[in-house]
């Protein structure tokens, strides 16, 4: 049997995804170990070969792939214990990444602190040299000040240096030949080129991605060296691939030339995982919701294409990485309620794991999302994860009384109610920023939900966005591990090259295509790719001359010559007037970027009737429980399954509860759910679903 | 849903017009043609009541226009009352006296109906791209020259386009196209926050607003008041200094006048607050001019980050507050004053706003910020290939010293993003020589001041320049003992230039740039002493400042240091 598995570490769970080639599927969720996180995936792996009936060896011999997303390159920029970096860069420029851009985020907060730099002024070290707009040398590099500035970089123990020199995507050579000797005179140290990280034009995103890369390649590459030899020692002879922040996978060779790829590794499994569940249904028009304890990620995917944009900022750090375009929000099962100016409000702070929701008896007295779950009956009163974990609701209910309900003088249903409501309110908003906000209607996509909380919330809030239907998944509460089984391998390509159209010399747009995409199939041949499973897409970003923003447009694949100006341009206006609306079709435009995307597809994993436990049907009515639904205002008896025991291919009118063993699906009513033999539960409003 | 206004409806209803206004920002900003308002963010949106109050504003809207919208609309129902209005009527102008304080900015204002009557206003205003006018930017001398004047009139009288007015501004415009897509683009804002406020309103079963309003008004007002009753009574009193600019009738480059001033008393009594900038010097003969509506607009957005820095705009703030702007000033000129450079005087009013409540709310001020105002440098000419361009570039200075925190590199109050080093070189002659934090530009202090930047370069062909720019003169001050930010300098091959110069950089020639540090906060003296030293450490301050401004005589070997005699620490 070939196995194929996912494995997403987070900061409270390790989610483990085990796929049998036949389409059945396994879940096992553990809890992270952050000092040593293969600990998390030896138990998740123990649970996986249990449900096969294997040992962890045996399973581990007979999986060809695993596939791994990682909070790491993220943890280490928000916890700032990366390493210790040093940066050569132009003489005059050194001030780039302090400067940054000039502008606050939070505009309203009069004393919002500036970024902790991420490599300090004393070492951000001038080396003369100057390579002009086209390519030339103005000035000769002075190798002399390389040498200079590595003694201060040896005394002050740096053991990762950044080079980035100004227009260095033009004429790499001054970047390499510093790179060379830098590497020579300090040869412990991990040396990142800017041409190498990010080729492209605008100096302070192109610095600040090649700093991130030496803050946080050192501890990505103890981390990967960690997990490797964990499941080589563990007998696992087959490929171990990475999620990146494209969505796509790679093999470590590739992550750790360019560590920035890493950052968003996880949540960027999101659009992918949507798919390869709404694909069952034919459906690739998709709206991803990810809830979990701390955070809501949401991510639009339509055409079957996640949105992917080429820079962001990640904790205040602008990465020029592409990076799938997931809006996160403090909204999750831990966000606490709280009393601002007599009005109630929710997040963006959380309970976390420690001290947790009132009801987890940690510690936590604050009243959170999951409490109010708890005291509306939405959530099992005695406990959660099927059972393995005891609660009190008496501790929710007086978290949510004493801090809500009586200083606003509801009673604490209502308190409740309005936590629930207002948590969905934050999150419909996130949702409209990613969809209304960039012209897309959410009422013409279908939201496939993640996340141990989201199946409490779906329903609501598709309602309060007019989305018609609604997949949960069984697997929902690993929603990233099965984004990291279902992805493809991807790596993305850029070089600046900035030129109005009409004076571009295609020649040097061929090479460039060129190069780009034999590095690609180069990197995918190491991966074990074939050429026939290799896809090339190329990309011109083009803007309007008196834009600043450019506007990424994919273009044919083939050679360029000067006669097909006016069909790039005209490709141009029409992707501009799809984005913004309008075109302006007697304007010319400029040539920023070249970019090329290589895609090599791995076989596809599909579920299978049958794909996710379930123990039958019982027979008798199921048990009920006091819940209050808004609908009905006033508490009523209602229906409580077990997720095992849950009918398939039948549907069922809400009101209704789904205890599911990672996750509790809130069926409102009015609301027809019905579960399809492959292990997803699909929500429609009533009277749609034949019933 | 029943619409009971319990305190969570209220809150939700409230976030939900601030995320309508927010949804017609986005579809302002995808929409419009010209890059002002989709790169420099140069618009916002609101929804007002039908008694010109401000009930939810975008949330990246500029300070000004988002408070000024309220303003016009009360001037708008003096020329059309309000039972006089019709569905789908459009009202705009572009007066300064009753805007934004610049006759390029052009608000609109649309009455939203349900069963018949008037329940609120959707507005919207942005920076035109081009309105006419005789572009002389900061050599204007009057409003005249500035731009086509729009006073106030229907662009659509009930779904009706007003043609005369359309085809004026058209040809008007050096830039029709842009201009009337601009416009355009309003019209879908403010189409859409009608559209999106009745979806709500239905949805809660509203007939009106009334309740709402007085709800959401009450509870801002009362927080408001809570923090002004929160500081001791007193009249507090302060003024701030700017630079003087050259006199546009007077040849050559001769400034129109002393130093301007800018005083301000502010007077806390109980609950209230009252904001009068008597004293301030008079008016200037070029666009250095604010009008009240603008200078109001940052007064109370000065006062709103000191007090409610948290809660979403609305008029109920504005209630506790009375702001006085005596005619013929500088921060209210008379019609028909040129102000196109408005914003360097307006920009300046927080900082004074500041220095007079420092002593009594020494935690919640700033120091003067070297980015007010901003500096804006415009470039154009031909490039090597023979091409015209024509590129504002945004520089910003060092931001001031909070209590907690020390200033940044950082455009406040206005929140403007730079160009990169690359791009300026990519689309126009230039090569830039550095771009680096200017040392010892901070203003010491127990917090000190962000740091200027320098940025100098070359031209390597002939280029027109244009600059809006202040505090060459006069520095940022610091605020409780801290010492002011340093000056900025702009320099052409050796020769310094005026504040509001324009000119020539031939080819061959170097332009540098050094903006201005930010104000400190508190006795210098008083700073953590491995504060001191680790800025040396980081090059950011040269051992004689540490010696000068703190006080310590710091050994470079070692890192030990010795207080400087006689003074005692």
């Amino acid at each position: 049997m070939a196995y194929r598995i996912g494995v997403d570490i987070g900061g409270t769970f390790t989610d483990l995804v085990l796929a049998d080639g036949r389409g059945k599927v396994h879940l096992a969720k553990t809890p992270s170990n952050p000092a040593d996180p293969p600990v998390a995936v030896r138990a998740g792996l123990d649970e996986l070969a249990q449900a096969v009936g294997l040992t962890r060896g045996e399973l581990l011999v007979e999986t060809d792939l695993i596939l791994h997303g990682t909070t790491v390159a993220l943890n280490t920029l928000l916890r700032h214990d990366g390493a210790q970096v040093g940066l050569l860069c132009t003489k005059g420029f050194r001030d780039s990444v302090e400067i940054r851009l000039g502008y606050k985020e939070e505009r309203l907060d009069r004393a919002y602190a500036a970024p902790r730099v991420l490599v300090p002024r004393r070492l951000r070290l001038p080396v003369e040299e100057r390579v002009s707009k086209e390519g030339d040398v103005l000035i000769p590099i002075k190798l002399e000040d390389v040498r200079r500035n590595v003694q201060d970089f040896r005394r002050e123990g740096v053991e990762s240096v950044a080079v980035c020199f100004l227009w260095s995507f033009m004429n790499p050579e001054h970047e390499r030949r510093a790179g060379t000797l830098v590497q020579e005179l300090l040869p412990a140290a991990h040396v990142y080129l800017s041409v190498d990280v990010s080729p492209q034009i605008r100096e302070y995103d192109r610095t600040s991605t090649t700093v991130v890369a030496a803050y946080i390649g050192p501890t990505v590459d103890r981390y990967i060296s960690r997990i490797e030899d964990f499941v080589r020692l563990e007998g696992y002879q087959g490929e171990l691939r990475y999620v990146q922040s494209n969505g796509g996978i790679a093999a470590a060779d590739a992550v750790l030339k360019r560590p920035a790829v890493l950052v968003k590794s996880g949540p960027s499994s999101g659009p992918t995982a949507g798919l390869f569940f709404s694909r069952h249904f034919d459906i690739d028009n998709i709206v991803t919701i990810d809830m979990g304890g701390t955070s809501f990620d949401t991510c639009l995917v339509r055409d079957g294409l996640p949105d992917v944009i080429p820079s962001s900022d990640v904790t205040r750090y602008r990465l020029s990485i592409p990076t799938v375009n997931v809006n996160t929000i403090g909204a999750g099962g831990g966000s606490i309620a709280w009393i601002e100016a007599g009005l109630l409000r929710v997040g963006p702070q959380s309970a976390e794991a420690e001290p947790g929701p009132a009801c987890y008896m940690r510690g936590g007295t604050k009243p959170t999302v999951t409490d109010a779950n708890v005291v509306l009956g939405y959530f099992n009163q005695q406990a959660l994860l099927g059972g393995k974990f005891p609660i009190n609701a008496e501790a929710s209910f007086r978290a949510v009384e004493e801090n809500i309900a009586n200083p606003l003088g509801l009673d604490v249903t209502q308190a409740a109610l309005s936590i629930h409501n207002l948590v969905n309110r934050n999150m419909a908003n996130a949702i409209q920023e990613i969809s209304l906000e960039r012209g897309h209607d959410p009422r013409d996509y279908t939201m496939v939900v993640g996340g141990g909380s989201g199946g409490a919330h779906a329903w609501s809030l598709a309602q309060a966005l007019g989305i018609e239907k609604v997949l949960i998944p069984k697997l929902a509460s690993t929603f990233c591990a099965v984004g990291a089984l279902a992805a493809d391998l991807r790596h993305d390509y850029g070089v600046s090259y900035t030129r109005r159209i009409e004076d571009v010399d295609f020649e040097r747009v061929n090479d460039a295509f060129k190069g780009m995409e034999d590095e690609g199939r180069r990197e995918l041949l190491a991966e074990g790719v074939h050429a026939e499973n290799v896809m090339v897409q190329r990309r011109m970003e083009l803007r309007y001359i008196h834009q600043i923003y450019e506007v990424p447009v994919s273009v044919p694949n083939r050679r360029f010559q000067v006669d097909d100006v006016p069909m790039l341009v005209e490709l141009f206006h029409d992707e501009h007037e799809r984005l913004y609306t309008y075109c302006d079709r007697q304007e010319s435009c400029e040539l920023i970027n070249l970019g090329i995307t290589v895609t090599g597809k791995l076989p596809t994993v599909r579920l299978r009737r049958g794909a996710v436990r379930s123990n039958g049907v019982k027979e008798g009515p199921p048990p009920t429980r006091d819940v209050f639904f808004e609908e009905f205002g006033e508490w009523r008896p209602v229906p409580i399954y077990g997720g095992l025991r849950f009918p398939t291919k039948k549907a069922l009118l809400g009101p209704a509860i789904i205890e599911e063993p990672t996750t509790t699906i809130v069926v409102v009513p009015g609301c027809h759910i019905a579960l399809e033999p492959n292990g997803i539960y699909v929500m429609e409003l009533g009277g749609r679903h034949g019933g | 849903m029943k619409s009971n206004l319990d305190p969570i409806t209220v809150k939700v209803l409230w976030d939900r017009f601030v995320s309508i206004v927010d949804e017609a920002t986005v579809a302002q900003h995808r929409t419009a043609f010209s890059t002002v308002v989709r790169e420099a963010n140069d618009f916002a949106c609101s929804l007002l009541d039908t008694r010109a109050g401000t009930l939810a504003n975008s949330q990246y809207g500029l300070p000004s226009f988002v408070s000024t919208q309220a303003i016009t609309l009360q001037h708008m129902l003096k020329v059309f009352p309000l039972e006089s209005l019709h569905p789908r009527d459009v009202l705009v102008t572009n007066d300064p006296w009753i805007g934004t304080g610049q006759a390029m900015d052009i608000t609109i204002l649309s009455p939203i109906f349900r069963g018949g009557d008037p329940i609120a206003f959707a507005g919207s205003v942005a920076h035109s791209p081009e309105l006419g006018g005789a572009q002389r930017w900061n050599r204007s001398v009057d409003v005249y020259e500035e731009a086509l004047r729009i006073p106030p009139m229907k662009l659509y009288d009930a779904g009706r386009p007003n043609q005369t007015l359309h085809d004026t501004i058209r040809h008007n415009s050096r830039l029709p196209d842009l201009t009337i897509g601009d416009l355009e683009a309003q019209l879908a804002a403010v189409h859409l926050t009608t559209t999106r406020l009745l979806e709500v309103m239905d949805e809660y079963e509203m007939e009106d607003l009334e309740d709402l309003v007085a709800q959401i008004y009450g509870r801002s007002e009362a927080a408001m008041r809570e923090a002004i009753e929160a500081m001791p009574n007193g009249v507090y009193e302060a003024e701030v200094w700017s630079d003087s600019f050259p006199d546009p009738l007077a040849e050559g480059d001769q400034l129109a006048s002393e130093p301007i001033r800018i005083h301000v008393t502010v007077s806390v009594d109980g609950r209230d607050l009252l904001v009068d900038f008597g004293g301030s010097s008079p008016q200037q003969p070029g666009s250095f001019n604010s009008v009240w509506t603008f200078s109001t607009a940052y007064a109370a957005y000065a006062l709103r980050t000191i007090l409610v820095p948290l809660l979403p705009n609305n008029a109920g703030f504005y209630r506790p507050l009375s702001i006085q702007c005596p005619e013929g000033t500088v921060v209210n000129a008379r019609f028909p004053a040129p102000t196109l450079s408005r914003h360097v005087i307006g920009h300046q009013v927080c900082d004074a706003i500041f220095a007079s409540l420092a002593p009594v709310i020494p935690e919640k001020v700033l120091a003067a910020s070297g980015s007010c105002p901003v500096w804006d440098l415009l470039l154009m000419g031909d490039d090597e290939s023979g091409r015209a361009y024509h590129r504002l570039i945004l520089v910003n200075g060092g931001g001031g010293a909070s209590a907690h925190q020390d200033g940044y590199t950082v455009a406040f109050p206005g929140n403007f993003s730079n160009t990169p080093v690359e791009v300026m070189e990519s689309v126009m002659p230039l090569l830039w020589e550095c771009k680096e934090v200017v040392i010892d530009s901070a203003g010491g202090g127990r917090r000190r001041g962000g740091f200027g930047q320098r940025m100098a370069c070359t031209g390597l062909r002939d280029i027109g320049y244009s600059l809006i720019n202040g505090r060459v003169k006069f520095p940022p001050p610091g605020l409780l003992g801290g010492r002011p930010g340093r000056v900025g300098r702009v320099v052409i091959d050796g020769s310094e230039l005026l504040p509001g110069s324009d000119g020539r950089l031939g080819a061959g020639e170097r332009l540098i740039l050094e903006t201005p540090g930010g104000g400190g906060i508190g006795p210098p003296l008083e700073r953590e002493p491995s504060y001191v030293i680790k800025d040396v450490q980081e090059g950011l301050i040269s051992l004689g400042h540490a010696e000068d401004v703190y006080g310590m005589i710091i050994d470079p070997t070692t890192w030990s240091w010795i207080p400087k005699p006689p003074r005692l620490r």
